[in-house]
């Protein structure tokens, strides 16, 4: 029943929410004073250069798996709410919160001064300039997921403070930061780095060129912050949560490089990404010895093609002729392949073992295939419809043992204020 | 071939060749004619951290080398409940811990004894060998030296784990013509005084019989048989105490059984002091049958003049059988057997008479003493973690032979008293 309930809401919300936008544009914007204005949707105000737009996003997830894991299955995956706006025209704010989320629910909370486009400092809680689809929300997506890499190599959110910008006629743009600790991903041990450097150019060679290569970009980052002693390597897990590898024992430095690359020519997008993490295992081994770098590395593909013929250039779309007032709104195709691997950087001499203390660490890998269809309802709603295939490559490592190849469905609704 | 796969082979490969090339076997690891060297090579953090955290069962990766051969991809931890100790760790080692199927002379886990409760380092094994001798299962035992990274860290004994295993080499073939080793295996966890009272019907409290085998299955298909056995032995009336209970316990074994722990001083056993301690228990496949095996034997030998009934009416089930009149012959002849069986003597270190025959000289167990106490006497001298001086090493090993010397008579008065 509550899934009834919950798919009802979700489908209708984005629906009455974009006829009320279509129905009273002009009787939502109200002049109150002549320096104060109230706008819906999204809720917001502007007093003088103060704007305020309080902003709402809901998933709710329909999950499957063949064969059966156990999983628990979450209605509601993301409730956020967040206030946006800025303070005065150089000077930009933001705070969201995970209702879901009892213990951290904050997830940005940050200040951005912007009176220099060519760098711009950002200083408080938010994403660490690492990996592109990492940095893209995650309702801005392709996939109801993330890709492995994106979601368990790169750091995610972190306290920080960020100069950004973009130069030489939007050609070049970077950012560059200094942060708290190693990101969200990787704190389910405790947290690992005291502080970490990152920093990512991303190139946008045809940027001033209007031809078909106009929006291709590719990009490079790279994250450095020195690691605590302890079980604090990176583990993997699959869609289902299940880890199927274990962290192991490091000290030393942690590296990312990351490799990126994207373009969107109209309705295609056509998007990639290499992330390889090494960490330092110095005195970890028996007897103390050095071992060879711990490595996690990874890889996707992913491609989408928008049927009904809407631009994606933005990386959001809007349809345009929306649910239900002028027409069924925007069809798109989406397919993703990616691995993630774990092993070691040399094998020591050793045959490979399994234990955290290994020098030539067992490897395990995912490579899941992803297919996908996402209906655009209107700029508040969409419909996501993935079907996953992921294969292990150790069968004692797996979510069933001996098992290697599980299938996966996600129906995902989602609602953006 | 695949690369991974071509790994995984190499991997199987590796792991199985120590143990192929060189063919080791548990005889060997527990042949009691020397002291063999165990070397266990950890990372620093993980030694100190499992002696930080000695109470706790946390497992550490390490290579160990026995009998000449290093085995790598092994786990160890802390292990025991009153001998946990953060100066001279108990340690269980799992050969399969990390790597699938590896084992380690044949044997997937073993147990390295620290010795800490016994300041003569020997009763644990002469127990042992006591129980082996008289025809019980006991798990195989030698002593070991102990090299933590090349640091010597004390003399151990290496005790088989009674696991599968053991149950398989004990028992044999089972009723279908295979190994008989799929039963429902329990270690007693010791929580509280217990002595066999009935605990109702609420399987929550049978589970002082803690699961080795079959632990994922359902309560009533691990437990039950142990309630009903519990309430048999409660409330069988006199008459049909002995065929009832046959279902669950061959009643002459255990009158057995009980007649050596009170035979060797055994104070925290079956009749211990404080209630049921230190035992595992067998349920045989397909049956409710089972049986009690000997486990941790580090607190006999308690004097020469211990009571040989001591405990039989505080524990339900020692009483009501011993009340059978057949089962205290057997116990009492079990315990002539067991002096006759320690006082023999051997022609080598016997007085002998006109045509040969030993008349006079320390029996087996005083011999046995002696022997373990001279194979072992140099290391547990050096022996700088154990809690207790080499003079109460010394002390110790004569009140063993004290024991040796004067038990025997002991008992035969005893028996003669009640069974004149």
């Amino acid at each position: 029943m509550r899934r009834v309930v919950a798919l009802l809401i979700l489908v209708l919300l984005p629906c009455a929410v974009h006829a009320q936008q279509s129905s009273s544009q002009t009787a939502d914007q109200t002049e109150v004073r002549p320096d104060v204005r109230v706008d819906f949707p999204p809720p917001s105000i502007r007093i003088g250069e103060f704007r305020a737009a309080l902003r709402l996003k809901l998933h709710a997830d329909f999950r499957d798996f063949d064969p059966e894991l156990g999983e628990n299955e979450a209605l509601f995956r993301r409730v956020r709410v967040g206030l946006q706006g800025r303070l005065y025209d150089d000077l930009e704010y933001e705070v969201e919160a995970e209702l879901r989320d009892s213990q951290h629910p904050f997830r940005d909370v940050l200040l951005n001064y912007r009176r220099f486009r060519a760098a711009e400092v950002q200083v408080g809680r938010f994403k660490v300039p690492f990996s592109l689809e990492q940095t893209t929300s995650v309702f801005n997506i392709n996939f109801v997921e993330r890709s492995l890499i994106a979601s368990q190599l790169a750091p995610g959110r972190d306290r920080g403070v960020m100069v950004h910008g973009r130069t030489a006629k939007d050609v070049l743009a970077y950012e560059a930061g200094i942060f708290g600790h190693d990101g969200d991903n990787t704190r389910y041990n405790g947290n690992s780095i005291d502080t970490l450097w990152a920093g990512r150019v991303v190139v946008t060679p045809w940027e001033t060129n209007r031809g078909l290569l106009h929006s291709a970009q590719i990009g490079v980052a790279f994250t450095t912050g020195s690691l605590s002693e302890g079980l604090y390597g990176i583990r993997g897990r699959t869609i289902s949560e299940y880890e199927f590898f274990e962290p192991v024992y490091v000290k030393g430095e942690r590296r990312r490089l990351g490799v990126e690359a994207r373009w969107t020519p109209g309705p295609i997008l056509v998007q990639g990404e290499y992330i390889r993490v090494n960490d330092e295992r110095n005195g970890q081994g028996l007897g103390d010895v050095d071992l060879p770098d711990a490595l996690a590395q990874g890889w996707y593909v992913s491609g989408s093609w928008v049927l009904t013929g809407e631009n994606k250039s933005g990386g959001s779309l809007s349809p345009s002729r929306p649910f239900p007032t002028k027409g069924l709104g925007a069809v798109e195709l989406a397919a993703r392949i990616e691995e993630l691997r774990f092993g070691s950087d040399g094998t020591g001499g050793e045959p490979p073992f399994s234990n955290p203390r290994a020098a030539n660490i067992l490897p395990n890998r995912d490579r899941i295939l992803t297919l996908g269809i996402n209906w655009y309802l209107n700029e508040f709603g969409r419909i996501t419809v993935n079907g996953t295939r992921e294969t292990m490559q150790d069968p004692a490592r797996t979510p069933l043992l001996g098992r290697t190849r599980f299938w996966g469905a996600v129906l995902r609704l989602q609602f953006v204020l | 071939m695949r690369s991974w796969c071509a790994r995984a082979f190499l991997t199987a490969g590796l792991l199985a060749l120590p143990a192929a090339a060189l063919a080791q076997t548990a005889d060997e690891l527990f042949d009691d004619s020397l002291v063999r060297d165990v070397r266990i090579t950890i990372n620093s953090n993980d030694w100190a951290a499992l002696k930080e955290n000695f109470r706790e069962n946390i497992y550490y990766p390490c290579s160990i080398q026995v009998l000449g051969v290093t085995y790598h991809n092994v786990g160890i931890r802390s292990r025991g409940l009153g001998s946990r100790s953060d100066t001279k760790p108990g340690l269980r080692v799992d050969a399969d811990r990390y790597a699938v199927d590896q084992t380690i002379a044949g044997l997937k886990s073993f147990v390295l004894d620290n010795l800490v409760q016994d300041p003569s380092m020997l009763k644990e094994r002469l127990t042992m060998a006591f129980f082996r001798r008289m025809g019980l299962p006991a798990p195989r035992e030698a002593h070991a030296r102990l090299y933590i990274n090349n640091q010597f860290s004390g003399l151990y004994a290496v005790v088989e784990s009674i696991d599968k295993g053991f149950v398989g080499r004990t028992f044999g073939e089972d009723n279908h013509g295979g190994t008989e080793n799929d039963g429902y295996l329990f270690e007693y966890d010791y929580t509280k005084e217990y002595k066999f009272e009935y605990l109702g019907s609420n399987l929550d409290e049978y589970k002082i019989f803690d699961p080795k085998t079959h632990e994922s299955q359902a309560a009533a298909q691990i437990w039950q048989p142990i309630e009903d056995m519990v309430q048999t032995m409660n409330q069988a009336p006199d008459s049909t105490f002995a065929s009832d209970m046959a279902k669950y316990l061959d009643l002459g074994l255990f009158s057995k059984h009980i007649a050596l722990e009170a035979f060797i001083g055994e104070d925290d056993g079956i009749l211990g002091y404080a209630g049921l301690n230190n035992f595992y228990f067998y349920r045989f496949e397909d049956t409710t049958r089972s049986q009690f095996l000997v486990w941790d034997k580090d607190n006999t030998f308690a004097a020469a003049d211990f009571p040989i009934m001591r405990n039989v009416n505080d524990n339900v089930l020692a009483r009501r059988t011993l009340n059978l009149p057949e089962q205290r012959n057997r116990y009492l002849d079990t315990l002539l057997e067991a002096a006759l069986s320690i006082d023999e003597l051997d022609a080598e270190t016997a007085v002998l008479d006109e045509d040969g025959n030993p008349i006079s000289g320390p029996g087996w167990l005083e011999r046995e003493i002696t022997r373990e106490y001279n194979q072992v006497r140099t290391f547990a001298q050096s022996d700088t973690f154990k809690p207790y001086s080499t003079q109460d090493f010394e002390e110790a090993y004569q009140r063993l032979l004290e024991f040796a010397r004067n038990r025997s008579a002991y008992v035969r008065d005893e028996v003669k008293k009640i069974r004149p």
